[in-house]
């Protein structure tokens, strides 16, 4: 299919959150389509995301049609390969920033931030095919649900009771992310709702559920490699 | 709401803060069944709060609650939300000033009939009259305004409510209610008189025939065993 490649610059329209976390994300963006066929790619889906929930559409639909569209995760096993190497570097600058001074807290953040980041906050390749018949400026819509408990909020409610049967009541929410997303000035709802794991994601969102539980961290990398070695070493004395 | 979520970041946002009005009820339980019909209880009281004429913009989550009085913290509770923005409740919680005591005061046995079903069995029917005391006290030191007590009786179990006194507010068979406040260190009493059907079914022992009679006396002779009782071999 010979058809021009296009990347959007979405922004986030809504975000309802869901009690129990993840949350259906909704963007938008402009594009300026000409006749022919497009390959539009579109942006900010994490990996998280669960494909059979995506739905998008085309404004104006008349001059615009969706032919297909194509979803696409990264490898998991290469990504968390390459996530764990560059934590093992992130530690090794937070040991070495006790020399920075002033800069200490800037630097243990940003690699903090390295340290943390998980397969789920990798970004998903969503492909669309679309065929104009004039040329025009549409906008693209798209929606999709989230599953990921690290994005999560939780009410608390403080009563105070007056006199004359009166009552102050007070409603907190406390809303955690614990992702990679960073979300500015964003149009947000908040939704009772706890979604079931879905589909590909399920095995790895059931042991971030489990590592919560425990309050133990996940295991760290140095661990795996002396397990490892010492896998090395049980073949090797069974071989010799 | 516009919010901005920084990541790796807990933030705390106020959803609403709101008047409202509260009311307090006192519930109280009591189910007769056969297990329980003839002892003494203990029934317990669950407080629950209500409140309404709120003003909130979304509808009321499931939610832990501190409630507090005059800024002083008074009890930790929870709330399974509601489905409305103008009212919700707390869950119920053992009131313990509340106390109940509920004791038989008579049990009066009647109408005995007894039937033959079939040989060797038969069958006994009698009614049992059993008239309660359920008595509420308040220990709390303050007013209830409404404590609401509510009484069922069993008819599947043949255990049916006859007369009470005083006569209940609301009947809804199989339940009686009764809703009344109560003043602090004040008691009150309600008189309940159930009906109790009882049947049962008796086997009779086999009749012994003569030869057999005999022949057991004789047994009892040789081995000189005066009035033994006497009880059937496992192969007659």
């Amino acid at each position: 299919m010979n058809a021009r490649e296009i990347r959007t610059t979405s922004e986030i329209k809504e975000l309802v959150i869901f009690s129990g976390g993840g949350g259906i994300m909704r963007r938008t963006a402009a594009l300026s389509l000409r006749e022919g066929q497009h390959l539009i790619k579109l942006d900010g889906v994490p990996v998280s995301f669960a494909p059979n929930t995506l739905d998008v559409s085309i404004t104006p639909n008349n001059f615009n049609k969706i032919l297909q569209f194509t979803t696409k995760k990264p490898t998991r096993t290469y990504i968390e390969e390459q996530l764990r190497k560059e934590a093992a570097a992130a530690r090794e600058v937070i040991k070495d920033s006790v020399n920075i001074g002033t800069k200490r807290s800037e630097i243990i953040k940003a690699a903090e931030e390295v340290i943390k980041r998980d397969y789920l906050d990798e970004q998903a390749e969503i492909s669309l095919f679309v065929e104009t018949t004039q040329d025009n400026e549409a906008t693209i819509e798209y929606s999709f649900i989230i599953q990921d408990r690290r994005l999560r909020w939780s009410p608390f409610i403080t009563i105070n009771l007056l006199e004359g049967g009166e009552a102050q009541i007070q409603c907190l929410l406390t809303i955690e992310n614990n992702t990679a997303l960073n979300l500015e000035d964003v149009e947000v709802k908040f939704a009772e709702f706890d979604l079931p794991p879905l589909s590909d994601l399920a095995d790895i969102l059931v042991e971030h559920e489990r590592h919560e539980q425990s309050a133990l961290p996940p295991p760290s990398p140095e661990s795996e490699e002396i397990h490892y070695k010492k896998q090395l070493i049980r073949a090797a004395k069974m071989l010799f | 709401m516009k919010l901005s979520l920084p990541s790796h970041e807990t933030i705390r946002v106020e959803l609403f803060k709101e008047k409202a009005h509260h009311a307090e009820e006192y519930r109280i339980s009591v189910h007769y069944a056969p297990h329980n019909i003839k002892l003494n209880q203990h029934w317990k009281a669950l407080l629950q709060l209500t409140f309404f004429d709120l003003n909130s913009p979304i509808k009321i989550p499931s939610s832990s609650v501190i409630v507090a009085k005059q800024g002083l913290p008074l009890m930790f509770n929870t709330t399974q939300g509601s489905n409305v923005t103008n009212r919700f409740k707390l869950d119920p919680i053992q009131a313990f000033d509340v106390i109940i005591e509920d004791q038989v005061v008579a049990v009066e046995e009647k109408d005995l009939q007894e039937k033959t079903i079939a040989e060797r069995m038969i069958e006994r029917s009698w009614t049992e009259i059993i008239t309660r005391m359920i008595n509420i006290k308040n220990d709390t030191g303050r007013l209830l305004e409404k404590v609401i007590i509510t009484v069922t009786d069993d008819p599947t179990n043949y255990i049916s409510l006859v007369s009470t006194d005083p006569a209940p507010d609301e009947i809804n068979l199989p339940k009686r209610k009764w809703t009344f406040a109560l003043e602090p260190d004040q008691s009150k009493t309600i008189k309940v008189m159930l009906q109790y059907q009882r049947r049962e079914k008796i086997e009779l022992p086999e009749k012994r025939g003569i030869i057999r009679q005999v022949e057991e006396d004789l047994m009892l002779q040789q081995a000189d065993i005066p009035n033994k009782p006497y009880r059937p071999s496992s192969n007659e």
